[in-house]
């Protein structure tokens, strides 16, 4: 665990209720990505990470420091996600998973090279969301913060095959929706 | 095709790590701290206690007492107690109206009762998920 997060952990147990907006203000950013890429909109993905911490809060003193915090609390939030696709409307699960070739992957590149870098960051955003279920919250774990598949299947609690069997399709349905996105055709 | 699939690999990653963090609204760490404030406050108030306090009890069981004692005092054969003045004699001889149920009505209240001992349970259930 990070020195930082025990410290701030410690305080809290001991009374000082203040300490956990340190421990908010360093999470918030990662746990509401996390979230809006698996609800449908940024209110909902809003509303879902201050629950994420709310619980956190409330159960910080079931937290074993045998794990890692972040860990703990991505698991919290996925479990919040899930709660909240079940009373609410799913996003729709109609990505197709095509074959992809060589040259489309460097066509694709190319694409993305010629957009602004604000243009560019928003368009994957704007992908990422769009993966359905809690793909894009996997995509996020794995290549955004370097979490091995091993960790994710104890967060998510799903099976490790399943987990790179997820990140196998997501990649596929990604680059599909980055390519009707960028409107790219390769001949 | 294996190439192609590290291909995507890689880009799946760069494109990730390059659309970066979104960020919540401005006020976020103060709304959530409004809540955390919130419940502990509630936490608080929510403090369970026993409807009877110890002393209360206390004083029941001292006037139970005190009136089982009365009770026996005044049972035993004199002639002055105020319950010599009441006479207890009692005819029993009256006979109780027969009721009789039909089978139909029988189950009718059987099945009524289990419903509602079942939904009860369920109802439970439903509330300790939802409050948790």
């Amino acid at each position: 665990m990070n020195t930082s997060d025990n410290h701030y952990l410690n305080l809290v147990l001991e009374g000082d209720t203040k300490a956990f907006a340190a421990l908010v203000d360093r999470y918030k950013d990662l746990v509401f990505t996390l979230a809006n890429r698996m609800v449908s909109t940024r209110e909902e993905a809003e509303e879902v990470a201050q629950d994420t911490f709310l619980k956190a809060f409330r159960s910080l003193s079931k937290f074993k420091g045998d794990a890692k915090f972040s860990s703990w609390i991505y698991r919290i939030c996925y479990n919040t996600c899930l709660d909240h696709l079940k009373k609410n409307k799913r996003k729709p699960n109609t990505v197709a998973i095509d074959d992809i070739t060589e040259a489309e992957v460097k066509t694709l590149e190319s694409a993305l090279e010629q957009l602004e870098q604000k243009e560019y960051q928003e368009s994957i955003k704007k992908c990422l969301r769009q993966l359905p279920d809690d793909e894009g919250y996997i995509v996020t774990l794995f290549y955004f913060e370097d979490l091995s598949v091993d960790e994710i299947a104890t967060i998510t609690e799903l099976s490790k095959s399943n987990v790179k069997v997820k990140l196998f399709r997501s990649r596929k349905k990604l680059f599909g929706i980055l390519k009707k996105e960028l409107n790219v055709s390769v001949n | 095709m294996k190439k192609t699939d590290e291909h995507i690999d890689t880009f799946t990653k760069k494109i990730t790590q390059d659309a970066g963090l979104e960020t919540p609204s401005i006020d976020f760490t103060a709304m959530v701290m409004a809540k955390v404030e919130e419940s502990t406050i509630s936490s608080k108030a929510t403090t369970y206690e026993a409807p009877i306090s110890r002393n209360m009890w206390l004083g029941i069981a001292a006037s139970f007492a005190l009136i089982i004692a009365c009770v026996l005092l005044e049972a035993s054969p004199k002639e002055s107690g105020i319950l010599s003045s009441i006479n207890f004699t009692f005819d029993y001889r009256f006979s109780l109206p027969k009721i009789s149920f039909s089978k139909i009505l029988g189950y009718g209240l059987f099945f009524l009762v289990l419903t509602f001992m079942i939904e009860i349970s369920l109802l439970k259930r439903y509330f300790e998920r939802s409050i948790s």
